[in-house]
């Protein structure tokens, strides 16, 4: 019988109260935004394949701070499974350190999500990555949000060949004349050594609350239209 | 005093739709959420036409806080003819709420146009309870069903 209703296409799972008691198939949902301490929670591991997600083509795979030592996982990625079938992951850079192997064929279709000040850009450019995120960089305190952009000019400055082709920022960032004026410069620093570099630097508004998805939609629409562009490979 | 509207009344439906909906935002943000009720709640008092088109916007997005909330909203949708209005679901928790089962099921087979759905439960041993996923193979929808046992051995 055909449903009258819509289907969920969208699920955001933030937290980490949950289990899974029995495997259930998701037939409709394209896009999961899902706590790392979830994925590695009790059957979870059941509804992260394309058995169960056949049509997921976006995941957000975030929160590996929450992780008590105790809980961390294997080196492999427990989403790894529906790897091929994505067309757009974000995933926060100690992840990327945990299962490098996972990610490195698919650098094109990855946004590593990088809290300033809190991982080693160079090593995750180093690494290949193509896309990255600062996160809610606002809630810093300015030094360290100069710091974290000294940083990440030093990378786009001095990597030679750069793998990088886009910086996610959160719109707050835009060079205005509110921002910070140390800040601005080195803003407008960054703008134009990316330009130079040919890597384009994205504003988009970034969530702010923990029920809100891991997903960036202008990451995905970007690559959803070079999926359509390459055959829908 | 009553005010009236005369060039309101003079306007069909689709333009008093767009005035509501241009007000809104379309989807969940926890920042705009109270603001967006508290704009429909104002437009449903401006006319009869007018809370025609805000109401159903009303039960559009849940955004769910406490057990208690939730038994309330699936309260509110055993009583509506509408159930098909719910589209965004919030559903999040303090550490100390639980969310039984049995609610959630009912919410679930409810929950008959559900396309976007975000939950965020903490848990703390002692003091809370993990929710069980499964409840979402209750939505009314073909999408959602139990696999065949000839199955559940490739995903274990």
């Amino acid at each position: 019988m055909i449903s009258p209703f819509a289907e969920l296409t969208d699920l955001v799972i933030s937290n980490n109260g949950y289990i899974l008691s029995s495997p259930i198939v998701l037939e409709a949902l394209e896009s999961l935004s899902i706590d790392y301490e979830t994925m590695c929670a009790p059957g979870i591991e059941s509804l992260l394949t394309p058995t169960s997600l056949p049509l997921v083509r976006s995941l957000g795979a975030v929160g590996v701070f929450m992780l008590e030592d105790e809980h961390y996982p294997p080196e492999r990625f427990p989403a790894a499974a529906l790897l091929p079938q994505l067309h757009s992951l974000v995933v926060e850079a100690e992840l990327v350190d945990l299962a490098l192997n996972d990610f490195q064929p698919r650098w094109d279709r990855t946004l590593v999500e990088s809290t300033p000040g809190d991982f080693d850009e160079f090593a995750v450019c180093s690494a290949g990555a193509q896309h990255l995120r600062f996160i809610k960089l606002t809630h810093y305190a300015d030094i360290e949000l100069f710091d974290a952009f000294t940083k990440l000019i030093e990378v786009v400055k001095t990597q030679d060949p750069i793998r990088l082709r886009s910086i996610y920022l959160d719109p707050t960032l835009r060079p205005h004349r509110y921002l910070d004026p140390e800040i601005k410069v080195k803003v407008e620093e960054l703008l134009q050594f990316a330009e130079d570099k040919g890597i384009e630097i994205v504003f988009e508004e970034q969530r702010s609350g923990e029920s809100e998805s891991h997903i960036s939609k202008e990451f995905r629409s970007r690559r959803e239209k070079e999926v359509h562009e390459a055959g829908g490979k | 005093m009553r005010t009236t509207l005369p060039l309101f009344s003079a306007l069909p439906n689709e333009l008093l739709r767009q005035i509501v909906e241009s007000s809104i935002p379309s989807t969940f943000h926890s920042t705009t959420y109270k603001q967006r009720q508290s704009t429909l709640c104002s437009f449903c008092l401006v006319s009869r036409r007018f809370r025609d088109i805000a109401q159903p916007h009303l039960l559009q997005i849940v955004w769910i806080k406490s057990p208690e909330q939730l038994e309330q909203v699936v309260d509110r949708l055993d009583s509506t003819e509408r159930k098909d209005l719910v589209c965004e679901v919030v559903l999040r928790a303090l550490p100390t709420a639980c969310y039984e089962a049995a609610p959630l099921e009912r919410f679930a087979r409810h929950g008959g146009n559900v396309r976007s759905l975000a939950l965020n439960v903490p848990y703390f041993e002692g003091y809370s309870k993990r929710v069980d996923l499964s409840f979402l193979q209750l939505l009314p929808s073909t999408s959602v069903y139990f696999l065949p046992r000839s199955q559940l051995s490739q995903l274990t």
